[in-house]
């Protein structure tokens, strides 16, 4: 039996719950602009949310003087909600949370290291959420879940690996529901180390045009829960099939033919019991960069033939989130199932020299979808991808 | 439900662990004179042949990738192709991780390598695993503090017991750093004789029985639980896996900071052996605890040096603890 989605909660550049997310995607309204809380250099656009770390812990109620990572307060504001949504209470049913997130602790770590620079105080405590698994403890803590909960790391592909063990407890373990998702924050790490790379747009992405020249950064958190029983309320969607593929070309991108994508495409479109014909949108994971797009574009094209099926990418509305991308983009996915819309891409003006593929540009609600599929791709050649079904 | 059988192991530890019998023959290697417990690395030119890739490891993924390629090396030479591939690590590429920061920041965002970037995403050795095997097939990594090895092995045998895999390479691995050391002494944390370790280990998980070392039979994470009652739980883990508590032969410990629980299963009747004395404190240290328990069984012998020494081991639980209260519990059988 497949697993419902029964909550969903979603903080981004856009908004910090579901509906504000909806309403700023359906009147195509960005949340990726200028930095103004990041203290950085590089003068780039991002998706960020304007709210501090002390801003967001007031709003979850936290003892203000105990530390905690951005990447712990995105996911508690996130993973809250969605079990708000779904009704369900950890203290009376077996509940688990799997989070994806890349970078952890890490607005902490640089908080450490910066002080130790500047020959200030540096305190420990500020390293003690560095690693990954630190940031779910915390969420776990603040949620009240307590049965089982981990932590995935497969860069931007984290969260929809996530989603893949959520399905695998609820079908052997015995589990009521899984929080499952994953949340980022905005960091001096990654805006420095995907500068490094040489692939951030100095604009505002353009995912699938011919002049793209690069991603946006972002940051937020995207938490579904999922249940094999569902009450009263009608569930968003259903998780029908997913996979995950290596793209084994190289560690940071992805091979001419798309041959990772490829394979993550049809082995989720073989586990649901589909054929490739039945899908009726893509949530391309649509970065942006020269190489994402192109690659993403041909394993479609080798997938779906001439009949490629309407796609977008939502990283022009909130940058791209990294681990916690998947989790976001299900969210939205859920959303658009719910409202029988597809949400566009914008920016986009001209195909692909190399390529001929048009994506969706403008909202098409009564768009008739029942199967979505949601594409995400990481660095280590980590491609997976999820089918979601009405 | 499928068994899942361990088929194959490899570890790299501060003991002489990789592709020798050298520490089984004397059980030496205990150290007490260092808090640090480096691992012995093997010749990297044998285990990651392509100089130029091998030239820009870092030091944990060198490790990870190598027990990863040993385990999966076949008598002609060959890599025998798995499933799926699980990766934990708690830290992940800590040392290029920190490289990178302290560029970020002592180079005021300026002159900045991707290399270190590229190699501290969590996934790195698990994505290279794939790489050098050409491999396009599942590829996870878990980066859960103190539970990043069960994640990964949770994973696996999810998935083989409900028959989606026939097989599966899991390997889990963590790095030591100065930093990361210099932090938790501060902390008082390597006083009272504690070490920081190093390693990675790795396992090819099968369903199939034939020349296996030992079934795994469960992995057990709990959290919020008592440290008085630890032995409890190990008789009610015991009891859940269809076993009775005096049927577990030996349980291999590895605490890191809960000396209650230390002190409530070193007087209960179990026969107890400390694992983390080989290979030290580390986030995936339960990868070593479970590479020990599995080659115990598959050479029928038990740990030298205590008053189990001659007993027929056949059910061994291995043990971890991290960040107090809570634990993991892991069931190897060999009938």
């Amino acid at each position: 039996m497949a697993a419902h989605v029964t909550g969903i909660g979603v903080v981004t550049s856009m908004g910090l719950n579901a509906s504000e997310n909806w309403e700023a995607l359906l009147a195509k309204r960005s949340g990726v602009g200028p930095l103004t809380r990041l203290q950085t250099k590089h003068k780039v656009p991002a998706g960020e949310i304007k709210q501090t770390n002390e801003e967001l812990a007031a709003m979850l109620g936290l003892d203000s003087k105990k530390t905690y990572s951005r990447t712990a307060l995105l996911g508690m504001m996130a993973a809250k909600e969605a079990m708000n949504d779904a009704g369900i209470d950890p203290t009376k049913m077996k509940v688990a949370l799997i989070s994806g997130t890349s970078v952890g602790g890490m607005d902490l770590s640089e908080q450490y290291f910066t002080d130790q620079h500047e020959g200030k105080r540096a305190h420990l405590r500020n390293l003690f959420e560095h690693d990954c698994g630190a940031s779910t403890l915390r969420m776990a803590n603040y949620l009240g879940i307590k049965d089982f909960m981990t932590t995935i790391s497969t860069a931007c592909s984290s969260s929809a690996n996530a989603v893949m063990l959520a399905d695998r407890l609820l079908n052997c373990q015995g589990f009521d529901a899984v929080v499952v998702g994953g949340t980022d924050p905005l960091c001096k790490f990654t805006i420095n180390g995907f500068t490094s790379l040489m692939i951030l747009d100095q604009e505002q992405c353009r995912p699938f045009d011919d002049s793209r020249n690069g991603l946006n950064l972002g940051e937020g958190a995207g938490f579904l829960v999922l249940q094999r029983e569902v009450g009263n309320q009608k569930p968003y969607c259903s998780l029908l099939g997913y996979a995950n593929a290596n793209d084994a070309f190289h560690q940071t991108a992805t091979s001419a033919n798309g041959e990772g994508p490829y394979l993550a495409m049809k082995g989720a479109i073989e586990k649901a019991g589909l054929q490739p014909k039945d899908i009726d949108y893509v949530n391309a994971h649509g970065t942006g960069t020269g190489n994402n797009d192109l690659s993403e574009s041909t394993a479609m094209s080798r997938l779906f033939g001439e009949q490629l099926p309407p796609f977008s990418s939502t990283k022009v509305y909130t940058g791209h989130t990294l681990g916690a991308c998947g989790g976001i983009e299900a969210v939205f996915c859920a959303m658009m199932l719910k409202n029988d819309t597809i949400i566009p891409t914008f920016n986009f003006k001209t195909p692909m020299h190399e390529l001929n593929v048009t994506p969706e540009t403008e909202v098409k609600t009564n768009a008739g979808i029942k199967t979505v599929m949601s594409n995400s791709f990481g660095f280590g050649g980590n491609v997976s991808s999820l089918i979601f079904f009405l | 439900m499928q068994k899942v059988y361990i088929a194959n192991t490899s570890c790299i530890s501060p003991q002489e662990s990789f592709r020798t019998e050298e520490f089984f023959s004397d059980w030496k290697g205990v150290q007490t004179d260092t808090d640090q417990l480096h691992a012995i690395e093997p010749d990297y030119k044998t285990t990651i042949t392509d100089a130029g890739k091998r030239r820009r490891m870092a030091h944990l993924i060198k490790m990870g990738v190598s027990t990863s390629l040993d385990c999966l090396t076949q008598a002609d030479g060959t890599y025998r192709m798995p499933d799926a591939i699980m990766s934990a690590t708690a830290m992940g590429g800590l040392e290029d991780t920190e490289k990178f920061l302290r560029c970020i920041i002592d180079n005021g965002e300026e002159l900045l390598n991707p290399s270190n970037f590229i190699q501290s995403t969590g996934n790195t050795f698990g994505g290279q695993t794939g790489l050098l095997l050409g491999h396009h097939g599942y590829n996870v990594t878990y980066a859960h503090g103190g539970y990043s090895m069960e994640s990964a092995l949770t994973d696996a045998m999810l998935q083989i017991q409900s028959g989606d895999i026939n097989n599966a390479l899991v390997t889990g691995a963590d790095e030591i750093t100065a930093t990361e050391y210099e932090v938790m002494r501060k902390m008082g944390f390597w006083r009272e004789g504690r070490q920081m370790g190093e390693g990675s280990n790795t396992f090819l998980l099968s369903n199939d029985p034939a020349n296996s070392f030992c079934e795994l039979a469960a992995v057990t994470i709990l959290h919020d639980v008592d440290s008085n009652n630890i032995t409890e739980e190990i008789a009610k883990f015991a009891e859940n896996n269809g076993m009775a508590p005096e049927d577990i032969d030996l349980v291999l410990t590895g605490t890191d900071c809960d000396k209650i629980a230390d002190k409530t299963l070193g007087t209960s009747n179990y026969p107890t052996t400390d694992y983390k004395q080989w290979c030290g404190q580390y986030g995936t240290k339960s990868g070593f605890g479970l590479w020990l328990g599995s080659q115990l069984l598959n050479k029928g012998i038990a740990p030298k040096g205590n008053q189990w020494e001659k007993r027929q081991l056949k059910n061994i639980v291995v043990y971890s603890e991290y960040r107090m209260n809570d634990y993991t519990l892991m069931l190897l059988k060999k009938d």
